[in-house]
């Protein structure tokens, strides 16, 4: 009788906050109907993300140490390669976590109920965290954050020969012809976020015919960012990239990038981020246990693991990103804070409400 | 009976294990996208990320083919007519870009073209187009013509073996006595003449056949693309930057739209090329059949210093990617105060090794990678060398349009390029075994698909020129199939058999395309991965280039131990083409 009470109450629990999926996990009503197969698993725990340079060898041997989980990666190139993969597999998911999927992004993942609540502990985030488009998710526990924004090369945009841009209208004119480097917002993630700052900056009225300007401007679009940055970029560290082209004197990255070359070389840096009003977009890197995940407890365990001291503390070293802990901040070390900026006024944006995928197709026209 | 259930059984194991992932691809795409097949052609001129790239990948595929046919035939000609010491290893050392993977020469070709490379020594500047290349790019009003050459070039090396092996042969087998007969006639008064009536003929099938497998491999090339030229896009990494977006249904359509059209395109344009290649691949060995005489370098001499200024250069153009790689492997960057210097230092070496820069270590990637290639030479080598018999033994019933269907079919992974072939076993594993989705073992599946045709290629030639009267006798003698095989098919065909394993595992080895699609679902490095995911990471750490170096390093010393063993067993007058 008591087994009973215990499961009515774990299902009426369920039904309250959401509905138990057959993982055992909790998902949202409108995901009842979906039922994911669950797959086989060998108690390894399987973690879905892109090249997170912060997840070394050493990080995952030390969570295995402390938990007795074993841990194995499928490692995507970026953001948009979670999701796709999270997609390609979602009637019969092949993985636990996923880690890296940014809020640009995840409205995708969660209409297609790719994800369920977790159980972790997450008060050591800041509670910045609480507010913003995804905050009520209880799907998803922010690991890491940072602002999108134009970079450009000081030794171009010297303030005198070249005047310092005061908007974006100002990349149109001749003196930036063909010197400016997009990633695509349809293959590239900080490509995305930049794209949809603009259509903030903008108030949905003109960004694409500034979008349109910039590609009669001579523009270069790449495919992703590494192009546009390392190939393109003359104020990063892609000199000493094989192939380095650097006809691009501006770029769309983060805006603690230069923060980034000045910890990598010396503190010395050419490249500055452009503090341009609702120009930037703040994008926050995610985790959330799958839809259909064989190893929940193992997958909330290292949700927690992730935002430890231990490991977040160390985000801005290791994985280039903000930490998202209480006092979170970017070392001093070699002019790291010094050189990044945090926008004074990031584009405001509902991104749950927003079809981002639409503005993705209406991009490719006025970039085409 | 039985042989015609065994042929139906080999045809069909090779459709199932070869052409079903692809088949499989198409019709997921199909009915994501809702757009038939041969409705998807005209889907490539409507999207506007494909703007060009057909055209770029039409024009980068044609430039190579000339130029390879512009560099080749010298070089053919002057090592089939005149005598030469060492002439096995020369031609070998010719020949060996064609086996080296494709990652490995994109990293000999960037360290020669980058700031500090020999040809930016020399003035030429193909990335940040200064000087001579600056002006042919104002002049042309071709933006990054430097990346355009740059490519061209490195696929003209990675094929010059084509024509050296189609040409050289029947060159150096043709009886000179015949151009003197012609030196008589008056059809053959002038050299052009004599080209017309005599040279052509016999050459130009083999001169169409391995422009035409330039072209085929310079259409899919995807690691050159990938490195070389950046700022371009062909329809192979068109698909590889969509691919993985595709094939899901309700999401991203436009992704499914590029790479079902990308893929229909290449289909026919790859497919009518093959087509090309096989009718003329038949029509070079029929030609070679009435010259098999052997003395023309005998009487020709000694090369005179022109000539031997050709070879030269040619094997300088073969080895100098390779030697660039292997030296860039000990030379790291330091920056103190500024300045920017160069150590000679094996630290490379030890970060590729322990995996500090890289997920894996290059110890791990070999592991797979020899893993894999184990596993593809135990499938594809009796796959292939199957399929050759049944093609074989169809030419020797007389039916020889079955035998041409077959050919081509064996010829069919070809004709789709390697990120299909991964993307179609991709969306065929999702489909049917969910559970292999994230199985260390998949990329076999892809390596068998790309290596297979090859054995056939290495295997169909050897049986046709197998005397058949050994056999006969052996039946005379009452031995029974297992004998005969393991007494006379086995030892007349060891010296293929030989070059088609060695073939089999180099080409697995640097297989790039489909493992970098299936890598992608995995935490399996080959050491081609590893070269191209290190590469990928910020060059902020000195260390990244000499590591990838490294590793490229060793890729490479594996692919040209087994080249140089498949050449020690090779017939001298194997005009296969591979």
């Amino acid at each position: 009788m008591r087994k009973v009470l215990i499961v009515c109450s774990i299902v009426l629990a369920g039904t309250l906050s959401g509905c138990l999926n057959p993982s055992g996990g909790t998902v949202p009503d409108r995901c009842e109907s979906f039922t994911p197969t669950i797959r086989s698993s060998n108690d390894t725990l399987r973690i879905l993300t892109y090249n997170i340079y912060a997840l070394s060898d050493e990080v995952v041997k030390e969570f295995t140490n402390q938990t007795g989980y074993q841990v194995e990666f499928i490692r995507t190139d970026d953001a948009g390669g979670i999701l796709d993969l999270m997609m390609l597999t979602k009637d019969a998911p092949q993985v636990d976590l996923m880690i890296g999927l940014d809020n640009s992004y995840v409205g995708i993942a969660l209409k297609n109920c790719l994800l369920q609540s977790h159980q972790a502990n997450t008060s050591s985030i800041d509670a910045s965290f609480e507010q913003g488009s995804f905050a009520a998710e209880d799907s998803l526990v922010p690991v890491d954050h940072g602002y999108v924004c134009i970079n450009y090369d000081n030794q171009y945009a010297d303030g005198e020969n070249v005047s310092i841009p005061t908007s974006l209208e100002n990349f149109t004119e001749d003196i930036w012809k063909g010197k400016v480097a997009f990633p695509s917002a349809a293959t590239s993630s900080p490509g995305r976020a930049f794209m949809l700052a603009t259509t903030d900056y903008f108030e949905g009225d003109g960004e694409w015919d500034w979008w349109a300007a910039m590609k009669a401007n001579e523009a270069i679009f790449t495919s992703g960012w590494t192009e546009a940055y390392e190939i393109r970029y003359s104020g990063g560290y892609g000199q000493w990239y094989d192939g380095f082209i650097g006809d691009a004197h501006a770029t769309i990255s983060y805006c603690h990038s230069p923060g980034v070359e000045a910890f990598f070389g010396g503190n010395w840096t050419t490249s500055v981020a452009l503090d341009l009003p609702r120009a930037s977009f703040h994008q926050i890197e995610y985790s959330g246990i799958i839809n259909g995940a064989a190893n929940i407890d193992a997958a909330n365990a290292f949700i927690e693991y992730l935002i430890s001291e231990e490991v977040n503390r160390d985000m801005p070293t290791n994985n280039y990103m903000y930490g998202v802990l209480q006092g979170a901040d970017l070392p001093e070390t070699d002019g790291y804070r010094f050189h990044s900026l945090v926008p004074d006024e990031p584009a405001n944006l509902n991104l749950a409400e927003l079809d981002i995928e639409a503005l993705v197709r209406q991009w490719q026209n006025s970039t085409s | 009976m039985l042989s015609r259930v065994l042929r139906t059984l080999v045809i069909s194991t090779y459709a199932l294990m070869i052409l079903a992932p692809v088949v499989i691809a198409i019709d997921r795409l199909w009915a994501v996208t809702g757009v038939a097949p041969w409705q998807a052609f005209g889907l490539l001129g409507d999207l506007a990320v494909a703007d060009g790239v057909l055209l770029f990948t039409c024009l980068v595929s044609v430039t190579a083919s000339l130029l390879t046919l512009a560099l080749g035939l010298p070089l053919a000609i002057v090592l089939a007519k005149y005598e030469w010491k060492n002439i096995a290893l020369i031609r070998a050392i010719l020949v060996l870009p064609f086996v080296c993977p494709a990652i490995v020469a994109a990293m000999g070709f960037l360290v020669l073209f980058d700031a500090g490379g020999p040809l930016n020594y020399v003035g030429i500047d193909l990335y940040q187009q200064s000087g001579i290349i600056g002006t042919i790019s104002a002049t042309l009003g071709f933006a990054n013509v430097g990346h355009f050459i740059a490519l061209s070039l490195a696929l003209c090396w990675f094929n010059l073996s084509l024509v050296i092996r189609f040409i050289e042969p029947t060159l150096a087998n043709m009886n000179p006595d015949w151009e003197d007969q012609l030196k008589l006639l008056p059809q053959g008064k002038s050299l052009w003449q004599r080209i017309r009536h005599l040279y052509a003929p016999i050459l130009a099938p083999g001169i169409i056949a391995s422009a035409g497998l330039t072209f085929v491999f310079s259409f899919t090339s995807f690691a050159l693309v990938r490195w070389l030229a950046p700022s371009a896009d062909t329809l192979e990494t068109l698909m590889a930057d969509y691919g993985g977006s595709a094939g899901i249904y309700g999401y991203r359509i436009m992704s499914s739209e590029i790479v079902l059209a990308s893929s229909m395109v290449q289909i026919v344009i790859l497919g009518s090329a093959l087509w090309l290649v096989s009718h003329m691949q038949s029509l070079h060995q029929s030609r070679i059949a009435i010259v098999a005489e052997s003395f023309r370098r005998k009487q020709q001499g000694k090369a005179k210093l022109r000539h031997r200024a050709i070879l030269v250069c040619g094997v300088v153009f073969a080895v100098l990617p390779l030697l660039l790689t292997i030296i860039s492997s000990f030379k790291m960057r330091v920056v103190e105060n500024g300045q920017v210097s160069t150590e000679w230092t094996t630290q490379g070496w030890s970060i590729a090794w322990r995996g500090d820069l890289s997920y894996a270590g290059a110890g791990e990637a070999l592991g797979y990678s020899l893993v894999y290639a184990a596993l593809t030479l135990v499938i594809a080598m009796p796959l292939g060398w199957m399929m050759a018999a049944t093609i074989h033994s169809l030419e020797k019933e007389g039916k020889l349009v079955r035998a041409k269907i077959v050919d081509f079919i064996s010829f069919a992974p070809l004709i789709v390029s390697a990120v299909m072939a991964g993307l179609g076993i991709l969306l065929g594993i999702i489909m049917w075994f969910p559970e292999l989705f994230a199985w260390f073992l998949l990329p076999v599946w892809a390596h068998i698909m790309m290596v297979t045709p090859f054995v056939v290629r290495v295997m169909l030639p050897a049986l046709r020129s197998m005397d058949e009267r050994y056999i006969e006798q052996a039946k005379i003698l009452r031995l029974n199939q297992f004998q005969r095989f393991r007494l006379i098919t086995l030892p007349s065909l060891k010296g293929p058999v030989i070059v088609a394993s060695a073939l089999c595992l180099a080409f697995s080895l640097g297989e790039f395309g489909a493992t970098w699609v299936l890598a992608r679902t995995g935490d399996w490095t080959t050491l081609s991965v590893l070269v191209d995911d290190l590469m990928s990471r910020p060059n902020y750490f000195p260390g990244v280039r000499p590591a990838a170096m490294a590793s490229a390093t060793i890729l490479m010393s594996l692919t040209l131990a087994l080249f140089f063993i498949s050449e020690k067993f090779r017939d001298s007058k194997d005009t296969g083409g591979f």
